[in-house]
């Protein structure tokens, strides 16, 4: 949906066009959420922010007539601000430390080290995630990232809950190994 | 001995916009339900929000048929004549001031002779507040002062571990000690307590100058640029100086240009530009250290006086008072969890539906000369 498309109709029905851009945002808003809260939220920590960004979003557009140009990234760096928000809202309540000062502590000279570490980190799991080849890269990332049990994904692929099963213990014995080669040990806690 | 290095799927969380997107944005399950919940419940805030929206729209529209608008720029020059005349009138405001509450807590313990049995209430005080100075009232009145020693670790704890407390109660000549007991309200819910006073580092070092500030304001800005731009590299980020409190020693204002703009207001502590706090409430009434940070933050001319004006995650919005000293007094505070006035509770509770009370705090909100500062683009530099 761009930004014409969607005040075309707003100008007829402004709920139905809300309700369009809901549905065609919503997977790309909660996993940019989920990325954020997946660690100090709770599912409803997660909605909540959900409804929050959507809520931003909509205001942003009664308040200016037009988004202004990139709707996507627009949506994206609402969602991004508003689950940082969140985030600071969750960890006052917790021992975990505040997301600014852990960018702040990244941002940091004398992080820079640790900060390009993890950079490789991640690239390297994505890139070996991703060797695993469909659909067991995806099936990987649904069960370990996103922690969904076997039948929510065997529904997602229109699979039984026993293959994906059998296809997620094979894949992960394989990305095991793949982080072997690589120098890596995968951790206990995530498996 | 494994010398590999551990790896897991948490090194994907706080991830930037590309990561995200190569993780995969449509591959987690929203059933129908969770959909169906989340879309109400956006709808619920959007209609709140919007509501909030038009309230400030129309005050606004009202000021100005009536008001001239305030632009330009106020340009920041020290004085020296006006500050002895202004610390005079402050002299005379402060003995007044004092003179008044002896006067009315005097009072106050007439009708109230009998302190009703202690409820130890622990005054949540978050340790990553750098060291500064709290002072709230109890149900008496009379002067809670917790003086914050802590490092910021982002832990929290509760005030009985702040190193020093004090209670002055400015009543009589008699003045009872109380340490970490507060006795609770008649007349309000036993949790909403009295936010007061919450002194922020300042300086009285008169030979500051304008190079030096800039020189602290430049690696606050850098500090915040950098910490904003980890998550969000798009960001521009500005600021300008203004004297909210006439003390001669200009805040800082920092701006960022994202969508949800956010805005921070860090005071001069004698070396650095610290981001200023203040006491507000927290959901359980509980007083909280908040700073000074938020989608607005707004300067309002002839006056120590600003505000704080937030529209989503947690719709915080606060008329604030600046003393000379850097001291932060809440006037008006409005929260979806309750309405506050000079620190106390109203007993009104604003949820997200009913916007019926914050037509009264945009009111005065709005009533007030906002004005436009300045911005320097900060470059990376």
């Amino acid at each position: 949906m761009t930004d014409n498309e969607y005040r075309k109709m707003y100008d007829k029905d402004p709920r139905k066009a809300q309700t369009a851009l809901f549905d065609e945002y919503l997977n790309y808003v909660y996993a940019i959420v989920y990325n954020k809260l997946r660690s100090c939220g709770s599912r409803e920590d997660i909605e909540e922010c959900v409804g929050d960004v959507f809520s931003a979003v909509f205001i942003s557009y009664d308040r200016n007539g037009s988004f202004d140009g990139d709707l996507k990234g627009l949506i994206g760096t609402i969602a991004s601000r508003t689950a940082i928000q969140m985030y600071r809202k969750l960890v006052r309540h917790s021992d975990t430390v505040y997301i600014e000062n852990e960018t702040t502590k990244l941002a940091d000279t004398e992080n820079v080290e640790e900060n390009a570490e993890r950079s490789v980190l991640k690239n390297t799991l994505l890139r070996l995630v991703n060797s695993l080849g469909q659909p067991d890269s995806d099936i990987i990332i649904q069960k370990y990232y996103y922690n969904m049990n076997s039948n929510e994904i065997a529904e997602k692929h229109s699979m039984s809950p026993t293959s994906v099963r059998m296809r997620c213990s094979r894949a992960l014995k394989k990305l095991k190994e793949l982080l072997a080669t690589e120098g890596y040990d995968m951790k206990e806690g995530n498996i | 001995m494994n010398n590999k290095k551990e790896i897991g799927f948490d090194v994907l969380e706080n991830a930037d916009m590309k990561t995200i997107e190569e993780i995969g944005t449509g591959k987690m399950n929203i059933d129908k339900n969770a959909r169906e919940r989340m879309l109400k419940n956006t709808m619920k805030k959007y209609e709140a929000e919007k509501a909030k929206l038009d309230i400030t729209q129309s005050v606004n529209t009202e000021n100005n048929e009536t008001e001239d608008a305030v632009t330009g720029v106020e340009v920041y020059s020290r004085k020296k004549l006006p500050r002895i005349i202004y610390m005079s009138l402050c002299s005379a405001a402060a003995v007044a001031l004092v003179g008044g509450s002896i006067f009315a807590f005097s009072r106050r313990n007439r009708v109230t002779p009998d302190i009703k049995d202690p409820v130890v209430v622990a005054t949540t005080v978050e340790t990553s507040t750098k060291p500064g100075t709290s002072v709230t009232t109890d149900q008496d009145h009379a002067v809670v002062t917790v003086t914050v020693t802590g490092t910021e670790t982002g832990t929290k704890a509760a005030a009985t571990t702040a190193n020093s407390t004090t209670t002055t109660a400015a009543t009589t000549a008699k003045a009872e000690e109380v340490t970490d007991t507060e006795t609770a309200p008649e007349d309000k819910p036993a949790e909403a307590e009295t936010a007061g006073a919450y002194t922020n580092p300042h300086t009285d070092r008169e030979d500051i100058t304008q190079e030096e500030l800039e020189a602290a304001a430049l690696r606050a800005v850098k500090e915040i640029n950098n910490a904003d731009k980890a998550s969000m590299p798009e960001l521009d980020t500005g600021y300008s100086f203004y004297d909210v409190n006439s003390d001669s020693v200009p805040e800082l204002f920092i701006w960022n240009s994202s969508v949800l703009s956010r805005k921070y207001m860090p005071v001069y502590d004698g070396s650095e530009y610290v981001i200023a706090r203040f006491n507000g409430h927290d959901k359980d009434g509980k007083v909280q250290v908040f700073e000074v940070t938020t989608e607005n933050v707004d300067v309002f001319k002839g006056s120590n006086t600003f505000g704080m004006m937030g529209h989503q995650a947690g719709s915080q919005s606060f008329i604030l008072s600046l003393g000379e000293d850097n001291t932060i007094t809440p006037v008006y505070e409005y929260t979806l969890y309750g309405i506050y006035k000079n620190g106390e509770s109203t007993g009104e509770r604003a949820f997200d539906s009913d916007t019926s009370n914050f037509k009264d705090f945009a009111d005065k909100y709005m009533a007030n000369n906002i004005i436009e500062l300045e911005w320097t683009i900060y470059n990376g530099e």
